[in-house]
């Protein structure tokens, strides 16, 4: 009986020893559960506050902890951070428990406090309600972190339930330090995200800033009127434009795509020879410089001006070229320039024009004072007056024609010749002047010299709307000339019908004109000189009144001539036929 | 199932209790235990709605209902709750169904509320001083320690899931987010560990004189594969309840409703139509 009692009992112990091992076994389990429950709901916290809740709530439930908090008590007081009490309703149960100061103190030097309540009932106060929390026994493990000077967690156990804490802190200490370690990386990730907050919003202001800036300038660059381009060279190679703006394109028609892998002076303009091109190409390479170049645009050779400025950019070499369109500016001084040369030729002209006037109006004066002062001399047979009054007749005559193509040529000057259509019969006109040059002839003792005329049309046919006045006085002065510069043979008057145009002709068989005076002599102030030539005298306006007028009458006037056998004056006016 | 229009809730003691009402007869309430609340019920109801008006409900700090633990969560103070409750239906009669720790809280409505009780059914039910102290083979961890654990911890909770179930191959993901609904927020696992801590065998063992008397037909349902309450807390009751019935499942365990309902819902209908 006593040895199988002892067996028993051997047994029991056996058995007791075995739930003991069993009982430490599944603590190390329960622990290590805890540990990884913790670690692993670490990995989605990223508020420390969160991560405090998490903890504390899982320390409470698997160490059956009522009580765990976390304190800051830096200031000297206690403030709350964090707490979970299983056995209170409201959370976070605020002002839940107070500290004593003399705690609060020990905290400074402790970091280890524990104490089983009763034996120390003033240390702090815990305000609630409920009676199912009797605090038991207080631990209190002080810690700090790197925003946390002054930490402390504090685990409360309940006096109604059987547990309090083990011996061995370890576990606590593990937690902790897994705590701590999570917090501080938790506000090194802050910290660093602020940084990074800080340097995003910097990098973005300065963004913007450059972005404002960059759009100034590249306003700037598109709104200037001049041209601006610049160009990329390496090794003296050039290898493109790189920028080009507005202006440029509108200028020369080519895009930025087109330009950037043209050598610039591919674009010179073909008129320049080698020579002149080398001489461009060393001009757009120096440092700086200003010349003139004409350039192939897309559609046209354009003028420039051009400005160049070599110097480096973030380690690239390049030319700023700015260029300004100067073939208007080219255009306008080639017309002063014209301008200028017509004014002279102009004053050169009117000085010859007066010289010659003051030969030409001084040769019959003197006649007319001459024989007048000779008329008033008291010995005159009456064949001397005669003749002398008909010398002043022929002189004063002289003066008034030169007088009258003078005036009508600075009338034609003025523009205050107008063309008064009527009807006439030219048939009449021609016969009319035939028979005037035929006394203007014998008049000039050149009766030996035959009139002819030529008139095609019929009588009925012959009457035409023109401005007979000023017909009558072109026809007249050509035939004029004719009788002057003719000797023999014969002069002829007339016209053809050339379409919607009636041809006037004046023929002579006089001294005519070298080819190389035909088209001066309708110019104003010219009279052709030779040595065979005597001087028939004149204005030089005649031909220059005639072909004015001419023109007026919306007709042309033109000559044809061989020297020393003729000429022939031609004018056209339109054929109107009178109804 | 239950049905989103039969649910509703009304105040005890200025906390919301939620409860599921449906079926036409007399009035018979369903009490689920720990770590399980209304939806424990949902395949038994379709066979008993025919013959009965169905009260389902959320214990306290459970389910959808008040998860404040300014109340205590003890098995007396949820046994006066729900007579509270019942009297606000005004219901005066009411056959019982427990489970677990629901049957716990139907023992002492039993034996306090005699007059009201028309009848008393026990599933897998806690008793006496045979609980919540019964060992985990594998662990040696007293249950509560592994409820608690079980909290924190989905893996943990679906292995107490699991080791409920006789049918384990019935653990799907729709049954363990009906398990798990409460213990995603902070106040539903304060409120499941508080009731875990208010549970107190005291409050059963004082009643033990009380239910020898026990005049009302009592019946036990026993799932013989539950490994969280033993035998011998069926036997007892049965021994000592002159009026008890006593029925074995072998194909059961702990959660007896999930592994098999229309079995337990026949046994209930045959004993309560009798």
């Amino acid at each position: 009986m006593d040895d199988r009692k002892n067996k028993i009992r051997v047994l029991e112990d056996r058995v007791k020893i075995l739930e003991e091992e069993n009982n430490a076994l599944s603590n190390r389990v329960e622990e290590m559960l805890l540990l990884n429950l913790i670690n692993e709901s670490f990995e989605s916290i990223t508020d420390e506050t969160v991560l405090l809740q998490s903890v504390l709530e899982k320390i409470s439930i698997l160490k059956n902890i009522t009580y765990c908090a976390c304190y800051d008590y830096s200031s000297g007081k206690c403030i709350c951070i964090v707490q979970y009490c299983a056995l209170l309703n409201i959370e976070p149960c605020q002002g839940a428990l107070l500290f004593s100061n003399e705690l609060i103190e020990e905290f400074n030097h402790e970091p280890i406090i524990r104490f089983k309540v009763k034996q120390r009932p003033d240390a702090f106060n815990f305000v609630h309600t409920d009676n199912l929390f009797e605090p038991n026994e207080f631990l209190a493990l002080t810690f700090h972190t790197r925003i946390l000077e002054k930490g402390v967690f504090v685990f409360i156990s309940n006096g109604n339930s059987a547990a309090t804490f083990s011996t061995d802190l370890h576990p606590f200490h593990q937690i902790i330090q897994i705590v701590v370690e999570k917090w501080d990386r938790l506000c090194l990730l802050n910290e660093l995200q602020k940084l990074n907050h800080e340097l995003e919003d910097r990098v973005k202001s300065r963004t913007k800033e450059l972005q404002q800036s960059e759009e100034k300038y590249r306003q700037l660059f598109n709104v200037a009127n001049d041209a601006i381009f610049l160009w990329e060279i390496v090794n003296e190679e050039m290898i493109g434009c790189i920028e080009l703006n507005d202006a440029a394109h509108k200028l020369t028609g080519y895009s930025l795509d087109e330009l950037a892998t043209i050598n610039p002076f591919m674009l010179i303009d073909d008129k320049y020879s080698e020579k002149e091109k080398r001489i461009l190409e060393k001009k757009f390479l120096k440092p700086s410089s200003i010349y003139k170049a004409t350039i192939k645009g897309k559609y046209k050779p354009i003028s420039l001006e051009v400005h160049t400025r070599r110097f480096s950019l973030l380690n690239r070499e390049l030319i700023l070229a700015i260029c300004r369109d100067i073939s208007e500016q080219q255009a306008y001084e080639r017309s002063i320039v014209e301008a200028r040369n017509k004014a002279v030729e102009s004053e050169k002209l009117k000085s010859a024009f007066l010289a010659n006037m003051s030969h030409e109006i001084r040769t019959p004066m003197n006649a007319i004072v001459g024989f007048s002062e000779l008329l008033g001399q008291d010995k005159m047979s009456e064949n001397e007056v005669k003749m002398y009054s008909d010398i002043i007749f022929k002189n004063s005559m002289h003066l008034l024609n030169l007088i009258n193509d003078i005036v009508d040529y600075s009338k034609i000057e003025a523009e205050q010749v107008h063309i008064y259509n009527e009807a006439i019969n030219i048939n009449e006109l021609i016969s009319e002047l035939s028979i005037n040059m035929i006394s203007m002839l014998h008049n000039a003792s050149k009766n030996h010299i035959d009139v002819l005329t030529h008139t095609p049309l019929n009588n009925s046919a012959s009457v035409i709307l023109t401005d007979g006045t000023r017909l009558r006085q072109v026809l007249s002065n050509l035939i004029n000339n004719a009788i002057k510069f003719t000797d023999k043979g014969f002069i002829e008057i007339g016209y053809k019908v050339k379409e919607a145009f009636l041809e006037f002709f004046v023929r002579d068989t006089g001294i005519g004109i070298e080819k190389e005076h035909q088209e001066k002599v309708f110019e104003r102030f010219v009279q052709l000189r030779n040595e065979q030539a005597v001087n028939v005298g004149g204005t030089g306006l005649g031909l220059a009144i005639c072909s004015n007028l001419v023109e007026k009458m919306k007709g042309k006037m033109c000559l044809s001539s061989n020297s020393g056998k003729g000429s022939t004056f031609y004018f056209t006016i339109p054929y109107v036929v009178n109804d | 199932m239950l049905k989103k229009k039969d649910r509703h809730s009304i105040l005890i003691d200025d906390h919301e209790l939620v409860y599921y009402r449906c079926g036409q007869g007399e009035p018979l309430m369903l009490v689920h235990g720990i770590t399980t609340y209304s939806f424990i019920w949902r395949m038994v109801v379709p066979y008993l709605n025919d013959n009965f008006e169905l009260i389902v409900v959320d214990l306290l700090g459970c389910g959808d209902s008040d998860k404040s633990i300014d109340v205590e969560f003890s098995l007396k103070n949820h046994a006066k709750i729900l007579a509270k409750f019942l009297e606000a239906l005004h219901v005066s009669k009411v056959h019982l169904v427990g489970h677990d720790v629901g049957g716990g809280i139907c023992q002492i409505m039993s034996v306090r509320y005699p007059e009201n009780i028309l009848s008393l059914s026990l599933l897998n039910t806690v008793a006496y001083d045979f609980w919540p102290v019964q060992p985990i083979i594998t662990m040696r961890t007293p249950i509560i320690r592994q409820l608690a654990m079980a909290s924190l911890d989905l893996g943990a909770f679906r292995f107490i899931v699991k080791r409920g179930l006789y049918h384990t191959e019935r653990l799907n993901k729709e049954l363990m987010d009906y398990f798990w609904y409460p213990m995603r927020s902070s106040d539903g696992r304060k409120a499941f560990l508080y009731f875990s801590h208010c549970l107190n065998n005291q409050d059963l063992l004082e009643i033990s004189d009380d239910l020898r008397r026990l005049q009302i037909p009592v019946l036990i349902i026993r799932g013989d594969k539950d490994v969280y309450l033993s035998q011998q807390i069926a036997e007892k009751l049965h021994k000592n309840i002159q009026t008890s019935r006593l029925v074995h499942v072998p194909s059961a365990g702990h959660f007896i409703q999930e592994d098999e309902p229309e079995l337990i819902a026949q046994f209930l209908l045959t004993f309560l139509l009798r």
